[in-house]
Order: structure tokens, then sequence, then C-alpha cells
């Protein structure tokens, strides 16, 4: 009996941190184990291109508004208009096209899952085995948009 | 602790430190005022201005985009498109720029939820942009145009009125910050003025209540400085302050006090020594008197001596001369009446006898002459102890010592009566005498004075001489002149004879008082007694009597 309220407490603990979590998550095929915040604004702004073992940097973009995109972008430090600016002066460049945005985070992660070299985040409850996490982000206070 | 019993230097450190602390606090509400002024100016400045500027940057830049993006879709060849495209990458760095400058000035929440609603737009006009650069790239140039000229209108005008909004929040908020340097510099201004103006009151009656509070005393102290200088010490100098002056006016109170009274003291006992200087002049002159007195009594006294060893003198010669005289006239009386009887018997003898034979008698005739010789010398001598004692008492006056008239020449002549046996033959006596009234006198004194100059006279003749007595009248005067042919008196003699004591007899033979008796006797009866001598031809002692 103790042994089950203390298990239920312990879930409803993890559960809680999951569900206050976002996580930026890889194909299986990327090096990287973990990603560090420059790193990451690097990558999204598409000032580099590969990873280290050559495969091209796939960026998914999550178009849904809401806790998860907000969390995100403020921990970048960039907002979502900034850097469809910068993307746009890439596409100008003719350095690539903007990333792809999707609508849900269920299909970020589908596109994640099946996409060599792809990266892109989702609410750390929403990831599963076909994707692996280089980084969780806490979630910032839900009134934050 | 009243503000006059504080020091000098407190009271001034009092003054000033208000004055001081006065200035500062309007300084400070100044600089505090000035502050928020300045912050006013500064939020203008860094945040208003700024804020403006960057979203009407943002206006223009989006402008210019549009502009450009409508460029590309008409360029027509490669090179044409990429030169726009690189416009637009600048202008995007642009906006870039712009956004990094504004986001930060966003001051509140109205302002960022406007600035929210222009970046959704302005991110579903890039997303646009995608697409159209698209078309554009490939010559689809009327799609392109459609979709400017559609969604991405409807967009870009969103964002426009978004970025107006901003401007006229800016705007506004600018003119406010102004507005409000504004009131807050008139205010301070005001405010300012009204604590300089009052710093400035205050100040003054600070230092005029100081310059009161110091130069008040200091000239009531230097009047009365002036007054002691001039010789008043009578200050009453009100001491109103307990500072070091009002000290320095208690203690100078005091010192010219202390000066006056001083000077009061010493001029009492400049007063005190003069009265006793006139008192010492008085008393000198008193003792100089007294000493007179003195001397007045002693000469008196020894007058009074003289005179009562005198009348002891002829008190006893009296008393001797009345024993004597009764004495001798009772067997001189006897002597004479026998002698009377005897001559009478002797008489009735030489009738009964005579012619008789026994008167024959050789022997019997001598022995009877003798016998009347004898009684006749017997009369005559008996006649003459008469007379002498006669003298005697008329000598001595023993009845009728007092002030009497009386006649000179009978006083002469009982006194040469007296002396006469010293004279014998050796000296003569010449008489002229003038016709004198009586005078009124002490008979007796005046004989004794005759008795004195007839003494010292047939003293002064060594062998024989004449003493010569003249007297005579004038002017109501009588002069008795007494003159003796003896050795006479040195001249620096002469002048002392009259002085008690002096003598130029032997001791013994002379006591030095005669002379000087008779000159006190003399002056008694309003008389003078002078002396002419000259050595060894005589002297002549002149007395004046006055006959009244």
């Amino acid at each position: 009996m103790k042994k089950l309220i203390f298990t239920i407490i312990i879930l409803l603990v993890l559960s809680g941190n999951a569900l206050s979590q976002i996580a930026i998550i890889a194909n299986k095929t990327v090096p990287a184990d973990s990603i560090s915040k420059v790193q990451l604004i690097d990558y999204f702004s598409r000032d580099i291109k590969t990873w280290d073992n050559d495969i091209p940097i796939v960026i998914v973009d999550l178009k849904e508004k809401g806790e998860v995109k907000n969390t995100f972008y403020k921990y970048l430090g960039k907002t979502s208009s900034r850097m469809k600016s910068i993307w746009m002066k890439k596409k100008l460049s003719g350095e690539g096209n903007p990333p792809a945005s999707l609508i849900s985070e269920e299909e970020v992660l589908k596109k994640v899952a099946s996409t060599p070299g792809a990266i892109g985040f989702i609410s750390r409850s929403k990831v599963t085995d076909e994707v692996k996490i280089l980084r969780t982000i806490e979630k910032s206070s839900p009134e934050l948009k | 602790m009243k503000l006059r019993n504080l020091k000098i230097g407190v009271k001034q450190h009092i003054g000033f430190g208000i004055i001081l602390i006065t200035m500062s606090c309007v300084n400070i509400y100044t600089l505090f005022e000035m502050r928020k002024i300045i912050t006013d100016f500064t939020e203008v400045k860094t945040k208003w201005l700024p804020s403006v500027m960057a979203v009407a940057e943002l206006n223009n830049l989006t402008s210019d985009l549009r502009l450009i993006q409508l460029q590309h879709a008409f360029a027509t060849t490669p090179e044409g498109k990429t030169r726009y495209e690189n416009i637009m990458i600048t202008i995007i760095d642009q906006i870039i720029e712009s956004q990094d400058t504004y986001e930060p000035l966003i001051s509140d929440s109205v302002e960022q939820s406007v600035y929210d609603d222009f970046e959704e737009y302005w991110e579903r006009y890039v997303e646009l942009g995608y697409e159209f650069v698209d078309f554009s790239r490939v010559n689809e140039n009327q799609k392109a145009v459609d979709l400017l000229n559609a969604e991405s209108l409807d967009v870009w005008t969103s964002f426009n009125n978004e970025l107006v909004n901003l401007v006229e929040l800016n705007r506004n908020g600018s003119f406010e910050a102004s507005e409000e340097a504004c009131l807050s510099f008139n205010s301070t201004r005001n405010v300012s003025i009204v604590l300089l103006v009052s710093t400035l009151i205050i100040s003054g009656i600070i230092v005029i209540t100081l310059v009161r509070h110091i130069a008040g005393p200091v000239n009531q102290l230097v009047n009365a400085t002036k007054r002691v200088a001039q010789g008043d010490f009578d200050l009453d100098i009100e001491i109103l302050n307990r500072d070091e002056i009002g000290i320095l006016a208690e203690s100078f109170s005091k010192m010219a006090e202390s000066l006056g009274e001083a000077k009061e003291k010493m001029e009492e006992q400049a007063e005190e020594l003069r009265t006793q200087q006139d008192n010492l002049i008085i008393n000198n002159y008193e003792l100089a008197e007294k000493n007179m007195e003195v001397e007045d009594t002693l000469k008196q006294l020894r007058d009074t001596q003289q005179k009562l060893v005198m009348s002891e003198k002829m008190a006893s010669l009296g008393n001797l001369v009345a024993g004597v005289a009764h004495e001798i006239n009772t067997p001189v009386g006897a002597v004479n009446s026998a002698a009377d009887v005897s001559n009478r018997a002797l008489q009735k003898i030489e009738k009964r006898i005579s012619g008789e034979k026994s008167m024959e008698d050789e022997k019997l005739q001598k022995a009877f002459s003798i016998l009347k010789e004898n009684n006749s010398l017997t009369i005559d001598a008996s006649k003459r102890v008469v007379e002498i004692v006669r003298s005697l008492k008329s000598f001595a006056r023993l009845d009728e010592s007092d002030y009497q008239n009386a006649d000179i020449h009978e006083g002469i002549d009982s006194t040469l009566t007296l002396v006469n046996y010293q004279l014998k033959n050796r000296i003569e006596i010449i008489r002229k005498y003038g016709s004198l009234p009586k005078i009124r006198c002490f008979p007796n004194e005046l004989n004794q004075v005759f008795m004195n100059m007839l003494i010292n006279a047939y003293q002064a003749i060594d062998e024989k001489g004449t003493i010569t007595i003249e007297t005579r009248i004038s002017d109501k005067t009588v002069y008795i002149d007494i003159s003796d042919t003896g050795r006479g008196i040195d001249d620096n003699k002469i002048s002392r004879i009259f002085d008690p004591g002096f003598t130029t007899k032997g001791v013994g033979v002379g006591t030095g008082l005669g002379l000087s008796i008779c000159y006190n006797i003399i002056r008694k009866h309003n008389g003078e007694i002078k002396a002419e001598s000259t050595l060894n031809s005589g002297t002549t002692f002149t007395i004046s009597l006055p006959v009244e």
C-alpha cells in the first residue's frame, strides 16, 4: 500500500516535470547528444548548415502559436518574426529556403523522426523513442506569450 | 540657555550654520528637482525620441521594402532581381536594427501589445514575402504583384497602422515628458526663487541679529571706554549678553567702578591729607602760640617768683623794721626823755650854782661842760635814732602799701637816709630836685627801685665819686636821672642789664635780679627805665613815670 502511494507521488512529480518542459529533439542520425544555446541559435538562424558528420541540418519550425513556441523563442532570445526576417535574408542571398513550419507538435515529431539531420522542438511529454532529446527547457510562466 | 548668553564664536557658528543649512536645503531641493527635470528630459531623449525615430524608421523601411518588392517583380533581368534582392537584404537588416533599437525602449504593456500586433503582422508579411520571392524569381510577375496587392497589402496596411499607433503613442509620451519637464522646471524655478528670497531674508536677519549682538555691545563698550577716558567712572553699562563682549563689558564696568572708587578714595585721602595739613599748620600755630604762652607764663612765673621773693623780703623787712622800730622807739623814747630830763636838771643845776664859787672851780666847770655836751649829744643821737626809725618806717611804708599819691622826693630822701651809712664820706650826693607833683604809685615799690639804683651806683664807684640825683617834669612825665661817676658798663652788656639773672658783679655780690625787678616795677607804673653808660666815666639811669 505504502509502495503504491510512493510510486504515484513519484509519477505525479515526474509527470509534472514532464508537463512543464519542452524538449529539443533531433533525428537519430544526428551525431550530437546535446546542444548548447549558442549552437541552437547558430543552427536555427542557419549560420551553420551541417552537423559534424556533414549531414545537413534540417530545421523544423512549429507553426502553432502557444506555450511551446513562446518558450522556445524566448529561450533563443529572438522572436519568431525576427527569425523569419533572418530566414528571408538567407533566402534572398541564396543561402537556402526557410525551414518547414508545421502546424502541430505531432507533425513536428513525425517530421523530425523521419528526416535525417532534422532538429525541432515539442513538449517534453510528447517525445517518443523515435527521436532523441538534445536538451530540455523549463517552460516559462504560462502568462507569457 | 539663551542666545545672548552664548559666546560670539558659538553665535557665529549657529548663525552661519543656519544660513549654510538653509542654503544647502535650497540647493539640495533645486538639485533634486533638476534631477527630476533631467530625468524627464533624459526620458524624452533616450526613450521617446529614439522610439519615435525607430518607429518612423520602421515605417519608412517597410514602405521601402514593399516598393523594392514591386520593383523586384517588375525587374526583367536576373541581375536586376539580384540587385533588388540585395537592397531588400539591406532594408531587412535596417529593419532588424530598428527593431533592436526600439524593443528595449518599450515602456508599458499598451505599447508592448501594439508592438506585438505589429510583429505578428510583420511575421506574416515576411512569410508572404517568401512566396513573393519564389514567384518573382521565376518571372511569374503577375502572381507576385497579385500577392503583394492582395493579402500582403492587407498585412502591410495593418502593421503600418500599428506603426502609426506606436508613433502616436511615443510622440504623446514625448510631449507629456517634455511638458512634465517644463512644469517641473517652472515649479522648481518658482520654488527656488521663493527659497532663495527666503534664504536671503533669513541670512539678512541672522547677519543683522549677529551684528546687533556683537557690534551693539562693542559700540556701547567703546562709548563707555571714551567716557572712562574722560574721567567719568559712573558707568551704567547695560549688559545684555553673556558672551565675550558681555563679560568684557562687565569686567570693564567693574574696573571703571574700582577706578572710580579708587579715585574717590584718593580724593578722600587727599582731602584728609589736606585737612591734616591744615590741622598741622593750625597745630603748629597753636603750638607756637602755646609756646609763647608757656614763655609768657614762664616769664610771669619768674616775675611772680621775684615778686614773691621781694614781697617775702619786704614782708620780713617790714616785720623786722616794725619790730626794731617799736623796740628802738621805746628805749630811744626813754633815752630821749631821760636826756631831756637830764638837760633840764642840768640847766637847773647850772642856774643854781652859777655865780657860786664852786663854779669857778675849773675842773667842775670842765665836767659840767662835758656833761652838757654829752647830754646834747645824747639828745642829738636819740633824735637821729628817731629820724632813722622814721625813715625806716617810711621806706618800708608798712602802713601805706596801696596805690596812692606820693611824693617822689620823700621816697628818694628816705632811701638815701637808709643807704647814707654806706656812702660815708667816700661819695658825695648831689641833689638837683625840680618841682614835682605827687604821682600815683606804689611808693614802697618805687623806694625799692631807688634803693637798687643807689646801691648799684655806689657799688660802681671804687674810691671817691659823686652820685647826682636830678628830677624834672616834662609833658606830664616825671624824669629821675641817677648818675654816678663809676666804672661804667660795656656796650655789649648794657643791652642785657635788665634781663633776669644777668649780673656783672661777682658771685655772691648780686643776685642778678635787681635791675630786672626794677624794670618790672617801672613797667607796672607804665613808665620806662633806660641806662646810658661810658666806660670808666660813669652810668646814668633815667626813670620816666607818667604823672597820671
